[in-house]
């Protein structure tokens, strides 16, 4: 149908019932589309998660063991190199694998965070991927969604949450705005979008067929829960559609995760979507339970630390706008659902080894728009092949082959000196930490903060980490 | 999955996913299927995925974005079937272009050929309701008998009555009821199967 203005009129006066539908009111179908065009303020702030799906080994990386353990049986080592000492501009040192020489130049982008504890009562994939996304190890809310929040935040809400690429195995409750959009989708969809019969709120047809979501939305159940998310997403969907119409995608060369960052760039650019999902994919799989895979950790290494390079360039050598660069407006994290023990506990040999899942220590890379660069933030315990444990370490890992995060001090950023006997969650640094770090430079609402157990205070916001 | 988990889960004590705690896409493949029984004689040949100008791989493209399997072997799964701002854009986009092709067939009334325009045959039943219907803005297609028709044909049950209640009123009272034909009809089929209730699942 062509909407001519005299047919707009005589359609509209004509359908004048339909616009009494309640809670609704075309200010706010249309509010999205007047605010989402970047226009230079503050509330240009995204969020890039790079996510190593399988439990990435940090010992390859930024938390990484000299070659005297691996002579004493203690952690396998099939790069055969002792590693250099990465240092911190707080003062705090960790090890560094030759693997991450790409990422040096970009040193001063990032911190990196050691010891940073998972679920610690279960260490299947799942679970762990489950506690990064939600803070529970049965899932529940993501924290990504949580940045776009809009009502309550300081932010504003953007069409969509979240594009994502690659898969997230986690059972997450609030995924609806997370977008699996590759560029070629996204050209068919721009190019369709062109040619389509705009999906205008100020049609009377669309303003009926919005109601019948509406009125399908009422109630508790899953029907009505899936009904608020059409309407939410139609309600979304002019703003939206209108942003992509405007893209120009061009032809992106490179590698797919090159493509899908210029995807998002654009769509950070037009103020579409808030955050970005990256599952890094690699030729074999991290999960190097045999021994096998695990002797081919430095090649596996090699191509993912390549990659996060390649990310980190992009981010750096993208504009954003003619000032910023897209680091200059986002910020990023990297890292993994746990870390791995250092060795198998029956292995005939420390170079003949596997290695299993350990959440007791994990690392993660944060950097870009908010973080102060160059720190190293907490520290895993099990330095040298004679430490002393503490129980609380032995109680978890009775076998001995795991690093644990120590006990962190959240003022200094840095591990204190004391070996616990008992087990309590805050004492350690926790990934909840993290998730909460990234909620306070979003402004998301208090409430939303994760605890470090049910009845506890919100974990601590690492407020030194924050630039 | 650990003991533990086990038991925590038996106690009730997980969180659910999106997917149990909210109805997602049938799907292009599902949609498509009942596209066909309801609409079409030589059936295999329609699918939505030409309006999104692809050619029907459900699992990938534009056309996986609204609900497919994928994943492979254990980890098989139903993808993307959570209803978001982009798949909204994307089922107005394909079901925009099957409405205006159905609404086309209006065009002449006497000359109705019951054919879409990619050719595939409408069945007896749907052709004979389309058939009344394109008699609009003529009383006789605003018959309580014409509307349920017509209704029924593209939706059958899977609505309650309440929801051809207001369809049947939006049509007879909003400009609609004096829009011609292939307007009228391409607008109707399109709010049908824009209804949560048609593309969602149980």
């Amino acid at each position: 149908m062509e909407w001519s203005r005299r047919r707009f009129v005589k359609v509209g006066l004509g359908s004048l019932g339909t616009l009494c539908i309640p809670a609704w009111s075309w200010a706010d179908a249309l509010a999205p589309a007047a605010g989402n065009v970047a226009s230079g303020n503050d509330d240009q702030h995204f969020f890039l998660q790079i996510l190593v799906p399988n439990g990435m080994d940090p010992t390859y990386l930024f938390d990484a063991r000299p070659l005297t353990m691996t002579a004493a049986g203690k952690i396998q080592n099939y790069l055969g190199a002792d590693p250099s000492v990465w240092t911190g501009v707080n003062g705090l040192n960790s090890l560094a694998t030759s693997l991450t020489d790409p990422l040096k130049p970009f040193r001063s982008n990032f911190s990196v965070l050691n010891g940073v504890m998972m679920a610690t009562n279960f260490d299947g994939h799942e679970q762990n991927m489950n506690f990064l996304f939600t803070g529970d190890a049965f899932g529940g809310n993501s924290f990504i969604p949580h940045l776009n929040l809009g009502a309550g935040s300081t932010m504003q809400h953007l069409p969509m949450d979240a594009l994502q690429m690659g898969l997230v195995p986690a059972s997450v409750s609030n995924g609806s705005g997370t977008v699996p959009l590759t560029m070629e989708s996204a050209k068919l969809l721009v190019e369709k979008l062109r040619v389509a019969t705009p999906l205008m709120p100020q049609n009377p047809l669309i303003a009926f067929i919005r109601q019948r979501m509406a009125a399908a939305a009422q109630g508790d159940g899953r029907f009505s829960a899936g009904a608020q998310a059409m309407m939410a997403g139609y309600d979304q969907a002019p703003a939206l559609a209108n942003m992509l119409k405007q893209l120009d995608l061009g032809d992106v060369q490179g590698t797919e995760e090159t493509k899908f960052l210029t995807l998002v760039a654009e769509l950070f650019r037009k103020g579409a979507v808030r955050s970005a999902i990256l599952s890094v994919a690699s030729k074999g799989s991290v999960d190097t339970h045999d021994n096998m895979s695990c002797k081919a950790s430095p090649a596996l290494f090699t191509e993912l630390v390549g990659k996060f390079a390649q990310v980190l360039t992009y981010l750096r050598d993208t504009p954003f706008d003619s000032k910023r660069s897209l680091m200059d407006v986002t910020t990023f994290m990297i890292t993994s659902e746990f870390g791995r023990t250092m060795r198998q506990v029956y292995a005939p040999s420390i170079d003949q080894t596997g290695t299993d899942h350990n959440p007791l220590s994990n690392s993660v890379i944060m950097g870009g728009k908010g973080i102060r660069g160059g720190m190293v933030v907490g520290q895993s315990d099990f330095q040298s092949a004679t430490e002393v444990l503490s129980k609380t370490h032995v109680s978890f890992d009775p076998m001995s082959v795991k690093l644990m995060g120590r006990p962190f001090d959240f003022t200094t950023l840095k591990p204190r000196p004391d070996l616990p006997e008992t087990y309590n969650v805050d004492d350690y640094l926790n990934v909840a930490s993290v998730a909460n770090t990234v909620y306070s430079m979003f402004g998301v609402p208090q409430t939303y903060y994760r605890l470090l157990k049910r009845g506890m205070d919100p974990a601590p916001v690492l407020s030194g980490l924050l630039s | 999955m650990t003991l533990l988990t086990l038991w925590m889960m038996m106690l009730g004590m997980g969180h659910a996913s999106a997917s149990d705690v909210m109805a997602e896409f049938k799907g292009p493949a599902a949609i498509d299927a009942v596209l066909r029984e309801r609409l079409y004689t030589d059936a295999a040949q329609f699918s939505l995925a030409k309006f999104l100008g692809e050619k029907g791989d459900y699992y990938k493209g534009l056309t996986g974005l609204l609900g497919s399997y994928g994943g492979g072997g254990l980890d098989n799964t139903y993808q993307n079937g959570l209803p978001n701002v982009v798949n909204m854009i994307l089922w107005h986009v394909a079901l925009t272009g099957l409405s205006d092709q159905i609404g086309a067939n209006c065009y002449s009334a006497d000359a109705l050929a019951y054919h879409s325009a990619d050719a595939l045959t409408y069945n007896e039943t749907f052709a004979a309701a389309l058939k009344v219907i394109c008699n609009w803005p003529a009383p006789t297609a605003k018959t309580d008998d014409a509307l349920m028709n017509f209704w029924l044909v593209l939706m059958s049950f899977d609505a309650p009555m309440s929801e051809f209640a207001a369809w049947k009123d939006f049509f007879l009272t909003s400009a609609y009821k004096d829009a011609k034909a292939q307007e009228a009809v391409a607008a109707m089929v399109l709010a049908m199967l824009n209804n949560p209730y048609f593309l969602l699942g149980e």
